[in-house]
């Protein structure tokens, strides 16, 4: 197929798991120095693929090769030996341990003892030969997101991979952090080395890779050059619909101030200024979106405003009235709903069943209780009616949260939410691991929230998502406010500049005025 | 109240401090080794039991004091393997694996000790103290530091070896990752099982000298005798915050207290003995309580690792 | 889990079924009853290769501890009284258990309730037998929640372990028994033994199986059992307790809170031990002898999971310990194994019903080499 000698090579790879064929015939070629960059929503079986290629899971069939001579992979070591270095999606750091001793883990240099004076000069070697910079003794816990994807990169350097894979790289990095991994996955290529690159960022994929593989429910479905592919073929190819570009919604008519932040200060769990003097306001029938990549204190900000994280200083104000130091309960009754970032850990009991979770922030008043007791067919009716109504795919509803899909889960939660009276939404990483149908669905029901009087703050590291939702938008940076647009005045540029750290004049002045709407955005990024 | 506070009884209560704080720093030092693979043993008190009752045995079977302290090593570390089988391979909770170590020991040392030698006329061989020529004549200093059983020098020489192992070794290194992070430790290539196996099997052999030390301190095997130690050497991992040095802080605060309560005793003051026996445990719960603030564990501490 | 998250102990918890359905349901209900009685089986075979090992006859031995516990009137009334405590104490344990929370300090919160009882019966003395009873239970229940209460704040305003801390209580109340009822202590009888006064015995626990010790008691006992089902399931207390018991975090967001819910689960564990200790007292003893009640904590433990942390499974381990205990006198007298043999034969129960995978692979080879 390619020119150049082909470095790696998937044959027929097929691979079930419990109720699901996860690959089903997958064959793949990749070329030395080439790019090959793999497309496809959550679920379409990229993560699979790559976690055979890695060594986490056997394939049931097929067989890989490498440099043209079949290759039996049985573990990371296994793969490491072949030349085949991943840079997972999630890092699989260990926090507390430096910068070296994470790179060197498993092939540390030395004997018996370890040689910390060898393994930071091999990371200094490595960072400067490849113009990834960082310090050797410097503590993983305490490195920003971008210095640790860098660690994830030189660890695999370090094993010698001919073979990188990069799994959704730039989901956590700023526009700008993003051309420098670009820049470096050059100067990789150019050296001899093939690279994998999974997105489903379609204008990142069509800018960086040599070529493109579309996989969608577990098979290969579509392979172009990069160059003359557009938005649209990619995103047909690997949706299989033609795809809505902007959620449908009444018309822009904010009412009332909701909630309003002033001035917020909030550390986080190191003590480190996580939000830094924040002040926004919402509206009612208005979605403020706050764009920013993740890990600049959307996460602190969304426990501070759901009572579960102590501020420093500031206010915040919901309808006139003082919400900081309240207990998550006040602010419920105060009519704060919360789709929280993190459904597993803090929007679900994963033991629980649906019906149970959908009562879990009012299980305790009527109808579904009376007095201390619960009326569990009350819980039962009201769930079945909610299931109905948010599309939540259950047997029934006394299956436990956790054997649902993550969709299913996600709409769950929403379903939740969104059941009840309440004043001010919160919706944090609304769609994260969720699939499209879901995501579609989500997004029309925030949306119906907002068009039926509600305020909604969407927390998004998704540019598409704020984009598609929002009515008004923030950018957060380092825990502060860089600017504050209505929809129609922003457009990607512009607002990757804000995420990156330039302050609105200059990324307005930076960026062209005009919107552009019209781009093809797969909801859902 | 004179007799309490002169010089002697002081000096007394540290000698004897350090003494019975042996046993709860090598208990502890096994507890951080294990609980930084991962593993959360519980079963320190049953293995001490084990492998006090055991080395009783050998020792008053064999009339060798070396010998018996070899076998409470070696049954310490089998109970190890044994939990390391419960917890780390069938994935049982780590808690209640140690509670079935606990369970079975106290029944099973009390039950085999009464059909074997419960009424025997002999001995389990004891450990002299020690006293280190020139050393051992400074005054106030020398009883308490330099007239220890052998021993107890072992188990301060194990503090700065463990501390070693444990950050500056390749071993201990891939055993601190394996606590925090076993999925990026597994995906770097390391054996996850195994290490966990070595520690906890470790852990054992430390308890199991605890034990064996029990038992050649005071020359005999009684039923139950450990009375909780295990427990208090748990509460120095905790105290210290999973690192060695600062564990070892701990177990000898506590065997402070339990040298205090038995000199109080010893120097006749007038407080019922009960309510003396209980200073040592009343210690454990104001420190814990007190003095650690939120101790924040290896993250992976005490969860069983599926590999995919 | 010391110092992190402490999880349930997930005892016969099942992978997730492909397709949850009625059948998958009743076939993990199946195999929640058949779990525990092979874990129950395998052990007993277990043990009696352990005796022959060491050169007793299993049989000889298992048919002392039969006949001990179960044959005849008296042996099965003594049976059930030992079943008694063991029912409280296994529910208290296991409500902890519903809550993340390791209370074994059972044993301990038994002893300070069993103090309490005494106390209070004694200073009642000459009250009516029924109002010095009931007097005396509450007490009982009262002292047991407040000492377990300590733990529970502890917990909450510290951090500090309630493993550890609850341990520690439970060698503080045994000292707290000596120090009161030895010689010399305020709460001493009369004479050389090491017991309390008297508690009027004609205050009993009337006796529900003419001939027999067999007191009311075990009403008490199964009474909270049926309770223990309908507060965890039925309130919405037991809401709160079960969704911080599996996830916390969650439950703190949806409004709930994890300090108040500690603090409660620990008092009503402790009211649970209390009680069982009060019930000794007033049902049984009527003195409080020094020792009491050791060894009562690590089995507290076992009956709460061998019991799989429901009522009825509570009810019928706290039945199987109390006839092995019961049986161990016999089983001493007659075979010539000391008593301490049943713990045993407890942990082995216990190990079984924690690995049932351990079950699953013996039963299915053998069944395997059946069908070959």
């Amino acid at each position: 197929m390619t020119a150049t000698p082909i470095a790696l090579r998937l044959e027929h790879i097929t691979k079930r798991f419990p109720g699901v064929l996860a690959n089903d015939d997958v064959t793949i070629e990749v070329g030395a120095s080439e790019t090959l960059a793999i497309l496809g929503e959550n679920g379409a079986g990229k993560s699979t693929l790559m976690n055979i290629l890695s060594g986490l899971y056997k394939p049931d069939e097929g067989r890989i090769l490498v440099d043209g001579k079949p290759v039996t992979i049985n573990g990371p070591l296994d793969a490491i030996a072949h030349g085949i270095g991943m840079v997972h999606q999630h890092f699989e750091l260990v926090p507390p341990l430096t910068v070296a001793e994470n790179i060197i883990l498993g092939q540390e240099p030395g004997g018996l003892l370890v040689d910390h004076r060898k393994a930071a000069a091999l990371v200094r070697d490595l960072s400067a030969r490849f113009g990834l910079e960082l310090d050797p003794n410097a503590r993983v816990a305490d490195l920003s997101v971008g210095l640790q994807q860098r660690v994830e990169v030189v660890k695999a350097l370090y094993r010698s991979a001919r073979i990188l894979i990069l799994d959704e790289p730039t989901a956590v990095l700023t526009p700008q952090e993003t051309r420098e991994l670009f820049a470096i996955m050059r100067r990789l290529s150019a050296g001899g080395r093939s690279i994998i690159f999974i997105s489903h960022k379609l204008d990142e994929v069509r800018e960086i890779s040599d070529r493109i593989v579309v996989m969608r429910a577990g098979r290969v479905v579509g392979e172009t050059p990069a160059a003359g592919a557009t938005n649209a073929d990619l995103a047909t190819m690997m949706v299989g619909r033609p795809v809505v570009l902007e959620v449908q919604r009444g018309k822009a008519e904010p009412g009332a101030e909701v909630l309003a932040v002033h001035d917020l200060q909030v550390r986080d769990d190191r003590g480190a200024v996580a939000v830094d003097g924040l002040s926004f306001t919402v509206r009612a029938r208005e979605i403020f979106g706050i764009a920013g990549v993740d890990g600049n204190g959307q996460a602190e900000l969304e426990e501070t405003l759901t009572g579960v994280r102590r501020a420093e200083s500031g206010s915040v104000r919901l309808l006139g009235r003082e919400c900081l130091g309240l207990s998550p309960r006040t602010l419920i009754e105060m009519g704060i709903a919360c789709i929280p970032s993190d459904r597993h850990r803090r929007g679900m009991v994963g033991d629980f069943s649906v019906a149970e979770n959908l009562v879990l922030s009012n299980y305790d008043r009527p109808p579904y209780a009376h007095g201390p007791w619960l009326d569990l067919a009350a819980i039962a009716r009201g769930a079945r009616f909610r299931v109905d109504r948010f599309d939540v795919r259950t047997p029934n509803v006394t299956t436990l949260a956790r054997f649902l899909s993550g969709g299913n889960q996600q709409k769950m939660v929403v379903a939740r939410e969104l059941s009840r009276e309440s004043r001010l939404l919160l919706a944090a990483q609304p769609t994260r691991g969720v699939d499209v149908g879901a995501i579609e669905f989500i997004h029309l029901s925030i949306a119906r929230q907002r068009d039926a009087g509600s305020a909604v703050l969407l927390i998004s590291a998704s540019l598409d998502e704020i984009l598609a939702l929002s009515d008004t938008i923030g950018v957060m940076y380092r825990g502060r406010m860089m600017g504050i647009v209505p929809r129609a005045e922003a457009n990607v540029e512009m607002l990757g500049l804000m995420m990156a750290g330039t302050p609105l004049e200059q990324a307005r002045a930076a960026a062209p005025v005009a919107p552009a709407p019209t781009d093809a955005f797969v909801t859902g990024g | 109240m004179n007799a309490i506070l002169n010089g002697t009884f002081v000096i007394s209560v540290l000698a004897s401090t350090l003494a019975l704080a042996t046993p709860l720093i090598m208990g502890a030092l096994g507890g951080v080794v294990c609980e930084r693979s991962g593993v959360v043993n519980i079963a320190i008190e049953g293995i001490m039991l084990t492998a006090a009752f055991v080395s009783a045995a050998v020792g008053i079977v064999s009339g060798n004091l070396w010998l018996a302290l070899l076998a409470g090593i070696v049954a310490g570390a089998i109970a190890g393997l044994f939990l390391a089988l419960l917890a780390v391979t069938l994935r049982v909770d780590q808690v209640v694996a140690g509670f079935v170590i606990n369970i079975a020991a106290a029944g099973g040392t009390s039950f085999v000790f009464r059909s074997t030698f419960a009424n025997a006329s002999v001995s389990p061989p004891t450990l002299a103290p020690l006293s280190i020529p020139v050393l051992s004549s400074i005054p106030a200093l020398g009883p308490i530091f330099f007239q220890q059983s052998l021993l107890v020098y072992v188990a301060l020489a194990l503090v700065p070896l463990v501390h070693f192992y444990l950050f500056y070794t390749r071993a201990g290194l891939r055993s601190r990752s394996v606590s925090e992070n076993p999925k990026a430790a597994d995906v770097a290539g390391i054996n996850v099982y195994l290490i966990r196996y070595a520690a906890v099997i470790a852990s054992g052999a430390f308890a199991g000298l605890a034990g064996a030390y029990l038992v050649a301190d005071v020359g005999s095997f009684s039923e139950g005798m450990t009375n909780g130690r295990g427990f208090i050497a748990l509460a120095a991992v905790i105290f210290g915050k999973w690192r060695p040095f600062q564990a070892a802080l701990g177990a000898l605060v506590f065997g402070f207290f339990d040298a205090l309560q038995s000199q109080l005793q010893v120097a006749g003051i007038a407080a019922p003995v009960p309510v003396l026996l209980m200073i040592p445990y009343l210690a454990t719960i104001v420190i814990l309580a007190g003095f650690i603030g939120r101790a924040i564990p290896p993250a992976a501490d005490g969860v069983p690792y599926v590999k995919e | 889990m010391i110092g992190g998250m402490p999880t349930v102990p997930a005892v016969a918890s099942e992978e997730a079924p492909a397709s949850p359905g009625a059948v998958a349901a009743r076939a993990a209900r199946w195999r929640a009853v058949l779990i525990p009685l092979l874990a129950l089986f395998t052990s007993l075979v277990f043990c009696a290769l352990m005796l022959l090992i060491s050169g007793h006859n299993p049989l000889t031995v298992y048919q002392a501890l039969w006949t001990g516990a179960l044959t005849g009137q008296s042996a099965f009334a003594n049976t059930l009284v030992q079943t008694t405590p063991y029912i409280l104490l296994g529910l208290a344990v296991a409500i902890g258990f519903k809550g993340a929370l390791f209370n074994i300090g059972a044993e301990g919160q038994y002893i300070v309730g069993a103090i309490g009882a005494v106390w209070a019966g004694h200073l009642f003395n000459g009250a009516p037998a029924i109002l010095l009873v009931i007097f005396a239970l509450l007490v009982g229940s009262l002292v047991g929640a407040l000492y377990a209460t300590i733990a529970g704040v502890l917990k909450v305003v510290s951090g500090a372990h309630e493993v550890i801390t609850t341990i520690m209580l439970n060698y503080v109340a045994a000292f707290m028994v000596s120090w009161l009822v030895d010689y010399g202590g305020a709460m001493h009888g009369s004479g050389e033994i090491q017991q309390s006064y008297y508690v009027n015995p004609g205050a009993q626990l009337p006796i529900i199986w003419p001939g027999t010790p067999l007191h009311a008691g075990l009403i008490i006992a199964l009474a909270c059992a049926a309770g223990y089902y309908v507060l965890v399931w039925r309130t919405t207390w037991g809401f709160q307790l079960r969704a911080v018991g599996l996830n916390p975090m969650a439950a703190r967001s949806a409004g709930i809170s994890i300090r108040r819910v500690t603090i409660w689960v620990m008092a009503v564990s402790g009211a649970l031990s209390g009680l069982a200790g009060a019930i000794q007292i007033t049902g049984l003893q009527h003195v409080l002898p020094d020792p009491f009640g050791s060894g009562f904590g690590f089995d507290a433990i076992a009956v709460a999971i061998i019991g799989a942390g429901n009522p009825i499974g509570i009810v019928l381990a706290a039945v199987l310990l109390g006839a092995l205990r019961n049986g161990a006198t016999t089983m001493e007298a007659v075979a010539g194994i000391s008593g301490p043999f049943v713990s045993v034969i407890e942990a082995t129960i216990l190990f079984f019903v924690a690995a049932p995978i351990v079950i699953r692979w013996i039963y299915l080879r053998w069944r395997r080499a059946r069908m070959a």
